[in-house]
């Protein structure tokens, strides 16, 4: 489990301005929780703080029980927690996609022979495995994003902390890699903290953090949130077009389960 | 779609060349150019000149790719030839003469040895990149280079960084043209002027570019830390490469060669 006990976070040289305070959270195996919250609210910060990159100014974070502010153990921590960051271009480091993948598994000293069935079940996993002799730069976002993940999952972690990995991904785009999240969350027991600035990510998270300047302004169900109207737009939420119609179609008495996001989900309720 | 960069000039073909250890193969590139520098005759030029043909065909290269480096120094190798071969009379043996100018045989001899020294020289060491892939060579010159461990040179760092600086010679380049644009699309010109005022339309395109390559420099280290980087003490890769019979086959025919054409030609 992944947990923060009333974390407090300021950068070096932010004149004392936290960016995080008193965060209290936790992810168990198997889980997905989306953070999500307005530009500046300290999404990626709390990303940060869960793969002991950055260390609590006060409170603690624990993963399975060790704390990231251990310096013994710091590494343990790390390879327990897989990270996938925003831009895919600032975290490739291979210039070959497969050995690009092979980089963290290598990294924890994995033999050459588990470590080419990592590399391929990764980029198995992805739904890259077609691509593995190209070169990163040649691919397009969406699948640089993809071989980002491949080289979090051949590490093995038990958790995984996304960071915005759909931004740079057109629906389509989108829609497979949070297909690929659900899965790795619900059928292969990942415990998952997404951070995700959309309603569709957001819709298919089991709990849903919305940060505030730091603070935790809201910790509960995605439905529960995507039928606050208050707080959506203090997170900077937009609602996608099919909610909107949901909404309007609850208020005028149509039966519609609240935080419906999709076609699908809508005309199911509407006929079903 | 959107075609990027291309990294050097390696050629994705399976080949006996190909499949030789990097660092054997930089072992033979460098025996070959001290037996081109040693070599004094033609004999022995052209003993050369049949090993780099023969490793040519084994690589199965196009030889328009192999011979592509040489147009950029024809220039060079024109100016060798006429340099050798052009004397202000008396020439010795003068077979030409035109006005004060004289072509001397002895000369454009030593004209031709050097211009086709220099075209061996091309051809020879562009077979290694053609047929290593740049992380293949960088994974080769660390393991050349691994006795200096003893002296403390972090052989392997070294290499982990040639290997990113290659990775990101695409990305800078993309980078470098995106803003390009951008400053064209505001009226920058690129094209006008002098040298320097053309150095100076660089300079808005630059400070950006190096910002960006810093700010990327440092989220690439938190993602590599990410990743459990911690240097390159028993880190593990995909390809694991070992000097193999044919390898060490290969390192003692070009040690051999380079001995023949060193002492004898
Ligand atoms: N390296 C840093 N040094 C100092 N302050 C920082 C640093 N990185 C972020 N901050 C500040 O910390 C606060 C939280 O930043 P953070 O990057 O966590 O936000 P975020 O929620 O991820 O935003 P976004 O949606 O833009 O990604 C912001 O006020 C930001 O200015
Ligand atoms: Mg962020």
């Amino acid at each position: 489990m992944i947990r923060f006990e009333s974390v407090g976070f300021a950068y070096p040289g932010s004149g004392g301005r936290s960016a995080l305070t008193r965060v209290t959270l936790t992810v168990e195996p198997g889980e997905l929780v989306a953070v999500a919250g307005a530009n500046g609210s300290g999404k990626s910060t709390l990303a940060r703080l869960a793969d002991g990159l950055l260390r609590p100014t006060s409170g603690s974070v624990t993963v399975d029980g060790v704390d990231t502010a251990d310096d013994e153990r710091v590494w343990d921590v790390r390879s327990l927690v897989g990270m996938v960051f925003q831009d895919p271009d600032d975290q490739i480091v291979g210039t070959i996609v497969e050995e690009d993948v092979a980089f963290g598994p290598g990294n924890l000293g994995v033999a050459p022979a588990e470590l080419r069935e990592r590399v391929d079940a990764s980029l198995a996993a992805v739904g890259l495995s077609a691509l593995s002799r190209r070169e990163p730069h040649l691919l397009s976002e969406g699948q640089k994003q993809r071989v980002a993940i491949a080289g979090a999952l051949a590490m093995r972690p038990a958790y995984l902390v996304l960071d915005e990995p759909t931004s740079m991904l057109d629906p389509g785009g989108r829609r497979s890699v949070l297909d690929l999240i659900d899965g790795l969350a619900h059928r292969e027991g990942h415990g998952v903290l997404h951070v995700s600035h959309d309603a569709t990510g957001i819709a298919r998270a089991d709990r849903v953090i919305v940060l505030e300047s730091g603070c935790v302004a809201y910790d509960g169900t995605p439905a529960g949130l995507l039928s606050d109207q208050a707080m959506l737009a203090r997170a900077g939420i937009a609602l996608p077009e099919i909610g909107v119609l949901a909404d309007a179609l609850r208020a005028l008495g149509a039966r519609v389960p609240e935080g419906t996001m999709d076609a699908e989900s809508l005309v199911g309720a509407l006929w079903p | 779609m959107r075609r990027g960069v291309g990294l050097g000039n390696y050629i994705a073909v399976d080949s006996p060349v190909h499949a030789l250890d990097p660092a054997a193969k930089l072992g033979i590139v460098s025996a070959f150019t001290v037996g081109l520098f040693t070599a004094g005759t033609f004999p022995g030029l052209t003993l050369l000149a049949v090993t780099v043909i023969v490793g040519t065909l084994a690589a199965s290269v196009p030889i328009s790719a192999a011979l592509r480096g040489v147009r950029t120094v024809s220039l060079i190798l024109v100016l060798t030839i006429l340099a050798n071969a052009l004397r202000w009379e008396p020439a010795t043996v003068a077979l030409v003469r035109v006005g004060p100018l004289a072509v001397d045989g002895e000369g454009l001899a030593s004209g031709v040895f050097f211009a086709v020294r220099i075209v061996l020289l091309v051809v020879g060491t562009s077979l290694l990149t053609l047929t290593t892939s740049p992380v293949e060579l960088a994974g080769g010159i660390e393991r050349v280079f691994a006795p200096l461990r003893w002296l403390r040179v972090p052989v392997g760092d070294l290499a982990m960084t040639l290997t990113i600086a290659l990775r990101f010679i695409p990305t800078t380049v993309e980078e470098a043209d995106r803003i390009m644009t951008a400053q064209t699309a505001r009226g920058a010109r690129f094209d006008r002027g002098g040298p320097i005022a053309r150095a100076r339309a660089y300079a808005p395109v630059l400070v950006p570019l190096f910002f960006n390559l810093f700010r990327r420099a440092d989220e690439l280290a938190t993602a590599m830390e990410a990743r459990c980087y911690r240097g390159s003490d028993g880190r593990t890769q995909l390809r694991e490469s070992r000097m193999r019979p044919a390898d060490w086959a290969s390192l003692l025919v070009a040690g051999i060669l380079l001995i023949a054409t060193g002492v004898a030609l």
